[in-house]
């Protein structure tokens, strides 16, 4: 059976890489006793998949992945064995089962969104947002493997805007998933540029993923729609 | 301090998880409610350190005591350093991110010399005075053990104590001593006065040093009443009731050795003359097979690793070793549990365990015959035959693999060109051996990668009063090899000669050498061990700075009654049964296992039915 995973990181454990929380989650299920598939072949591999990699540092309230288990099990109780083994600053939100057909997380998330909080108050952030929305076309140089590509950012973003506290805080929803996404501390970035703040603004900031979602049926919808029934 | 600014540092460096703590099975405790805060610290990066057996064992040892909460520190990376400088950040602990100049103790284990650079930095970095001499009672004990530690003179002046020998019983006693010192009052010597009277304890500075005109040393002795006249290291008598954790810390990061370790026995009865480890570790003594089982079971369990290394000095003389092979493959395999065993000694490799091991995953195959003629594995007691490692090899080609790695050593005592020749003469043996298995029964892709270290004369062994080769012979001798190998199929490796001669300098080094240090780390000396941070010009000038000629350390060959800077340690194994074996060794004759008749080391003094 396919369980889809929604869950959350927090906390210190931000720090991690992609690849270091795919084998915490690999240790996570083996120390759960949970019936993990493996793949076929001389070296086989537990049959587990992610949606978009979680950028190192950044924090998340819904992250998802996709377990194929050997043998039955109880969703709820998949998740309870797992947050009763994740390290500290994991925790499973949710657990449903979905097709195994249904196509891979991968190809079907289209947007993430994210809250940016910056460490000290800035004045003119409202107006490097209006500015970021106002362009028509912000050239950037996406690093690749082969060399950087040429991208225009603006077209990256679905909406920008201030959060709560609008000098310290703004709402940025970026496309994922394709050649056009980038991350989201490169448009952080860039909004900070327009304030003309830049330089001046080493701070730092707390990123944030609020959400990731598909595109279905006309709406957006996060992965969890793919619930079978 | 505010703590909230170790995560803004953390998130501008290299592998912030390097200082993110937070692991699964990290302990944590409420530090005030205990009576010793312990930082363990390892002088080195967190992936090296991790990596590290001993550390585990003490971390949970340590942190089974209700009075005691022990943490871990790592020698941050040049990037990380940097920011916590230009930050005023103090050297932290990972679990708690306190200051670990407010812990009661600073424990580093010493497990190559060329982390030196890296503790003074760490005491530098945490704002605990380097000299000993400068703490006063607001400073943490700083304490060192680690197989360094049985000649950490050169580091004599930095440290207030020094743990010989096995750490399990010995550090109990000493954090009972240190409570009682804590309750009675007193001064920082009235602890290590005390501390002293503890068996395998070494307070350095209850101890003088005196030199000869020719710089040797002429004596070292105790500087007041009550201090033995020299320390005898500790060790554990059954590994079937000492303490090993039943779990240990899973890392995030993909760290050197990202595995179960299960300890199957201590010390070796090889007696291989180069070893130190096979010196200093004596005797053997093994975890019974049950023992060994039970703790795999946990610690499966408690970690969900996916991998079990068997780890000792020498695997392969594991009294039950089939048995124990076969019992974990059968109890595991079916959760995926691969098995490698390292340190694999093709004498006593059999084809069964190969298969073993295959049936889960496939790891790569080293052999270290570490010589390349009989002659001169007889000069090392190295117990193989070239029979052994074509049979080994034949077996290893036979068995699917055709991946294997040969590792020798240069420079070793008596070596001429005809050994450096049996080098490549057992890399073409390696090749006609694959070749020697059918076509349709062999692996594709032969590949045989030798590879060579620079010998480094150790403390304690019989090969401690050698001198080493200069590093322009040993360029030499690479040379040749790099002609000799230009086989095909065949990689030659070797290691950088500058970093052994400096190792080889700070082995043998007297208390002098931690002027030395000193210069050379506020000179910038720091993760010596890494290529790209290690310059030797950086060390010849901090010599010269310090009127003191390395050669002096690294190619100088002693005389039978030279006080060696070391003699008030004891390890067990007499000066007397080192030079025998040395003089053996200048005559071609060899030792035998000792499993098969006492020879006499010495380190049955250490206690009754040890071995």
């Amino acid at each position: 059976m396919r369980v889809l995973l929604e869950y959350m990181i927090g906390g210190r454990v931000r720090f991690i890489s992609h690849l270091d929380f795919m084998r915490a989650m690999q240790r996570t299920i083996r120390r759960a006793g949970i019936p993990i598939a493996y793949s076929e072949g001389f070296n086989p591999h537990p049959r587990l998949s992610f949606g978009l990699p979680l950028p190192v540092g950044v924090t998340s309230s819904a992250e998802y992945m996709d377990i194929i288990l050997d043998g039955p099990m109880d969703t709820e109780e998949v998740r309870l064995r797992l947050n009763t083994h994740l390290p500290k600053g994991i925790v499973v939100t949710a657990a449903a089962e979905i097709s195994p057909s249904a196509p891979s997380l991968m190809s079907l998330i289209r947007r993430a969104d994210y809250r940016i909080i910056l460490d000290t108050a800035l004045p003119g952030l409202d107006s490097g947002i209006q500015l970021f929305l106002q362009q028509v076309e912000i050239p950037y140089d996406k690093p690749g493997k082969k060399g950087t590509s040429r991208i225009n950012l603006r077209d990256s973003v679905f909406s920008l805007e201030p959060g709560e506290d609008a000098t310290k805080e703004f709402l940025v929803s970026l496309k994922a998933g394709d050649s056009g996404s980038v991350k989201p501390e490169i448009i952080a970035g860039k909004v900070l540029e327009f304030t003309g703040a830049e330089g001046t603004v080493d701070t730092g900031l707390s990123i944030h993923r609020t959400g990731l979602y598909m595109y279905k049926g006309g709406q957006w919808v996060t992965p969890m729609m793919l619930k079978e029934g | 301090m505010n703590k909230g600014q170790i995560d803004k540092i953390i998130g501008r460096v290299s592998k912030p998880v390097r200082y993110m703590g937070n692991e699964y099975n990290m302990v944590e405790k409420n530090p005030a409610s205990v009576q010793i805060r312990f930082a363990f610290a390892f002088p080195d990066v967190y992936e090296i350190g991790m990596s590290h057996l001993g550390m585990k064992i003490l971390y949970h040892l340590l942190n089974e005591r209700e009075d005691t909460y022990c943490e871990r520190v790592f020698a941050p990376w040049p990037d990380m350093e940097a920011r916590m400088r230009e930050a005023d950040l103090p050297l932290f602990a990972l679990e708690t991110r306190d200051p670990v100049s407010e812990f009661d103790f600073v424990g580093f284990t010493l497990q190559y010399e060329l982390s030196y650079t890296n503790v003074l930095n760490m005491l530098d970095l945490a704002r605990i005075p380097l000299l000993a001499r400068d703490r006063t009672l607001d400073d943490p004990f700083v304490i060192a053990g680690g197989p360094c530690a049985y000649n950490c003179e050169p580091l004599a002046d930095f440290l207030d104590l020094v743990a010989l020998g096995e750490g399990e019983e010995l550090i109990e006693d000493l954090l009972d001593a240190y409570r009682e010192w804590k309750a009675d009052g007193g001064d920082r010597d009235a602890f290590l006065l005390k501390a002293a009277q503890i068996p395998g304890i070494y307070v350095p500075k209850f101890y003088d040093v005196e030199y000869m005109d020719n710089g040797q040393v002429k004596a070292v002795k105790p500087n007041r009443a009550g201090i033995p006249d020299r320390v005898q290291k500790r060790v554990v008598k059954d590994l079937d009731r000492v303490y090993f954790p039943d779990k240990i810390i899973v890392p995030f990061m993909d760290i050197v050795h990202d595995r179960i370790m299960l300890e199957i026995f201590r010390g070796c009865t090889k007696g291989c003359r180069f070893c130190q480890a096979g010196m200093i570790y004596r005797p053997v003594r093994e975890r019974s097979l049950e023992t060994l089982l039970d703790l795999a079971d946990k610690l499966i369990k408690n970690t969900g690793y996916e991998e079990m290394s068997l780890s000792s000095l020498s695997t392969g003389d594991y009294s039950r070793l089939e048995d124990l092979v076969r019992d974990l493959m059968a109890r595991h395999s079916s959760e995926r549990v691969s098995l490698s065993l390292p340190s694999l000694r093709l004498d006593s490799f059999a084809k069964e365990y190969i298969e073993q091991v295959q049936r889960v995953k496939k790891t790569g195959l080293t052999f270290a015959p570490e010589a390349g003629t009989q002659r001169l594995r007889d000069v090392i007691n190295k117990g193989i035959t070239r029979e052994d490692l074509r049979r080994s090899l034949t077996d290893a080609f036979g068995s699917g693999w055709s991946n294997v790695k040969l590792y020798f050593m240069i420079g070793l005592p008596t070596e001429t060109d005809e050994d450096l020749k049996g080098i490549a003469d057992l890399a073409n043996m390696a090749i006609d051996c694959y070749y020697g298995i059918e076509k349709d029964k062999r692996e594709k892709g032969l590949k045989i990668t030798v590879s060579t270290s620079s010998f480094v004369p150790k403390p304690f062994t019989p090969f401690q009063w050698e001198p080493q080769d200069t590093i322009d012979r040993l360029r030499e001798k690479q040379h040749m090899l790099q002609k000799l190998l230009k086989l095909k199929h065949v990689e030659y490796n070797w290691h950088d000669p500058e970093t052994s001669f400096l190792e080889a300098v700070l082995a043998r080094g007297d208390r002098r050498i931690g002027q030395v240090l000193f210069t050379a780390w506020q000179n910038g000396a720091r993760f010596d061990s890494w290529a790209e941070y290690f310059s030797l010009d950086r060390w010849i000038d901090a010599f010269a700075g310090c009127g003191l000629d390395p050669a002096f350390y690294a190619h100088r060959k002693r005389s039978r009654d030279e006080v060696l800077p070391w003699d008030h340690i004891d390890t067990g194994v007499t000066k007397a049964f080192l030079w025998n074996e040395y003089m053996k060794a200048l005559n071609e004759e060899t030792t035998p296992d000792c499993r098969l008749g006492c020879t006499g080391c010495g380190v049955r003094r250490l206690g009754e039915g040890l071995c």
